[in-house]
């Protein structure tokens, strides 16, 4: 895995999107400290007694966007080699596939290490040379970067776990996106239909439990965490107040940090054992494997028609038969489309005996 | 020496290679026929490990090659299409190659470069030919004692077609190195490969050196006043017919058969010079031969 020919081709391949990823890490991540300061300057002129004030930020862009690159990344490495046979080309020489494979895990882990921690000294230089050290701790800001690091390994390392079972690269981006939003997605569509809205009576107490459950081990979920902490004004006021406590009610570092290794703990071995079956006569096509394709679909095919359903349910005011109407007719759209596309290649795909 | 013993493998259900057995000794040049969809280039891409075998074993001087990838320090496959050198300059590509094979010969590589014209430009300006040949001459520069080539002529322009053969037949005589060639040209077999693989629906129709291939067969010009005179002869296959005059291939016991075309009276009886595409289009050509 440390082969020098395998990280060579992994700069060659990936060498566009990893400088995406470092102008992405060291702008956008240490943005947020911008905004702290922004509102410590406006407080100080325009309200010199405030005691403490809660300064909030969204994660979207800040890890939303490398976490895209990432994923990006990951099928560069792997749906991209496939298209243009250069896993090929590694697998026909003297290489282990695991040894691929951990090569290319390597080699996106360390560059998210790496770029991280510059991204961290940008911060900290930040915090540490302006007036943000005074009214406030680095700990918020140590908690973000720790969700970022975490974020992008479970990214990328979903990745290349679906880029095992993926033909391309479009489809392994695909379903990666897909599958960082699944358990969140079935919630809404389940919550949102109005056909199981009216099979629900009583209290919503354990859907609503069930809801949140699901939207707290989405992927996606952590790209969009809005954080929360004091600012503190030192020393008269705030005596009582702790500069830089978590005001926030979404989940808490632990088990953000538990979730995202349960990720990486399940995907990194699961994407080692299919790669080494991986399945290299299919490189082209949308699934390696033509036995998954019938659950493929069918899965795709009932959320894109509760999906049609729910549409149709809220723009055409609820009733049963809108539903029913939207569900049946995207279902039967999307079985048509899909059933063609899998049968199909991308360009380069290979279709020789 | 690469042996194949049992080898099957099954795409999507579908078999396409079945209970394949071989061995190819090291020094030789051998070439691998069949017809399109016969399972060459699946056949070639299991050898080297890309594909996985449904079954069967590839072992190179008795090493398993899926299982110990290693082994295949001794093996280069040059594939019929180069996509994947494209990204690179040629620079790169030799210091690519060196970081893989520890025998890799910079200095050869370089100056069969130079003799064959190739700029070290970025691949991506290439033709095909050029690509092509660039692979080749990567592939034998790194000194590996098997070369597999799939296509390798596909594209290159007759003179550089023909250079490349020589390039070929040099380095095997003076290196010893083991060559598998799958082609579409029958003709390059006939001249440089002293073993031919029949491949045919996924199995091995035959494996003889091109010298027992072309003693067992034999073509013949006839023509008969009425009638054919071979129609009785279950070792006669037609290759083609004009009016009376028919070009047959006997396959086997050519000496006994030649005797009792000439019993039968023909107006005339010519031996011809064989190809190995008539050979082909007769072992494989099924009732889609031209006749």
């Amino acid at each position: 895995m440390w082969h020098k020919a395998l990280w060579m081709r992994n700069y060659k391949k990936g060498g566009i999107v990893l400088a995406l990823l470092f102008i992405a890490m060291v702008v956008l991540v240490p943005a947020p400290i911008m905004g702290v300061r922004q509102q410590i300057e406006w407080m100080l002129e325009w309200n010199s007694t405030w005691k403490s004030i809660s300064h909030q930020f969204a994660y979207t862009f800040f890890v939303g966007i490398p976490a895209l690159l990432v994923i990006v990344l990951g099928a560069v490495l792997i749906g991209g080699e496939r298209k243009n046979q250069g896993l090929d080309f590694l697998m026909g020489m003297t290489f282990k596939r695991r040894d691929i494979f951990l090569s290319k895990w390597w080699f996106g882990f360390l560059h998210i290490v790496l770029f991280t921690l510059v991204a961290t000294v940008i911060l900290f230089i930040n915090y540490r040379f302006t007036n943000v050290r005074d009214y406030t701790a680095f700990m918020p800001f140590a908690q973000y970067l720790w969700v970022l690091f975490l974020v992008l390994t479970s990214s990328f390392t979903l990745s290349l776990l679906v880029g095992t079972f993926t033909g391309n690269t479009q489809s392994q981006v695909l379903l990666t996106c897909v599958l960082a939003v699944l358990p969140i997605a079935i919630y809404f569509l389940i919550w949102g239909s109005p056909l199981v809205g009216l099979m629900i009576t009583g209290p919503h107490a354990r859907e609503y439990r069930l809801g949140l459950f699901l939207l707290d081990i989405s992927l996606v979920n952590f790209f969009n965490v809005r954080q929360s902490f004091t600012l503190a004004e030192n020393p008269v006021f705030s005596t009582t107040i702790i500069a830089g406590e978590l005001l926030s009610g979404f989940p808490s570092i632990p088990f953000i940090s538990a979730i995202q290794l349960i990720y990486i703990g399940i995907s990194l071995p699961l994407g080692i054992s299919l790669f080494n079956r991986s399945a290299n006569e299919n490189n082209g096509k949308i699934l390696l494997y033509k036995k998954l394709e019938p659950y493929y679909l069918w899965v795709a095919v009932v959320l894109s028609a509760m999906f049609g359903g729910t549409l149709a349910g809220s723009v055409l005011l609820g009733t049963w038969s809108t539903y029913f109407i939207g569900f049946f007719i995207t279902g039967i759209f999307v079985y048509w489309i899909l059933s063609r596309i899998l049968n199909g290649r991308f360009k380069n795909g290979r279709d020789r005996a | 020496m690469i042996e194949v013993s049992n080898l099957r493998k099954s795409i999507d259900g579908k078999d396409i290679l079945l209970d394949i057995h071989f061995q190819i000794p090291k020094g030789s040049i051998v070439g691998l026929l069949g017809r399109n969809g016969a399972g060459k280039t699946t056949l070639l891409r299991t050898l080297v490990g890309i594909l996985k075998p449904t079954a069967g074993t590839i072992t190179l001087e008795g090493v398993d090659i899926i299982q110990q990838p290693e082994a295949k320090e001794k093996v280069v496959y040059v594939p019929d299409q180069h996509t994947f050198l494209s990204g690179y300059k040629v620079k790169e590509l030799v210091a690519f190659y060196a970081s893989i094979y520890p025998e890799f010969d910079k200095e050869k590589c370089l100056g069969l470069l130079e003799l064959y014209k190739l700029p070290s430009t970025s691949v991506r300006s290439y033709s095909k030919g050029m690509k092509a040949l660039l692979a080749i001459i990567l592939a034998f520069a790194t000194g590996a004692e098997y070369i597999i080539l799939d296509e390798p002529t596909s594209g290159l322009d007759p003179i550089v077609k023909r250079q490349v053969l020589k390039f070929i037949l040099n380095e095997v005589a003076e290196h010893g190195t083991t060559v598998l060639i799958s082609t579409h040209h029958l003709d390059e077999v006939e001249k440089i490969a002293d073993t031919v693989i029949f491949l045919n629906g996924g199995t091995i129709e035959s494996i003889t050196s091109l010298e027992a291939t072309k003693e067992q067969f034999t073509k013949v010009q006839v023509a008969f006043k009425e009638g054919k005179g071979f129609e009785h002869l279950p070792n006669v296959k037609i290759l083609s017919q004009v009016g009376k005059v028919s070009t047959i291939l006997v396959d086997g016991d050519v000496g006994a058969t030649l005797k009792r075309l000439e019993a039968a009276g023909p107006l005339f009886m010519e031996e011809l010079p064989m190809s190995l595409e008539d050979i082909f289009i007769t072992t494989l050509g099924g009732d889609d031969y031209v006749a």
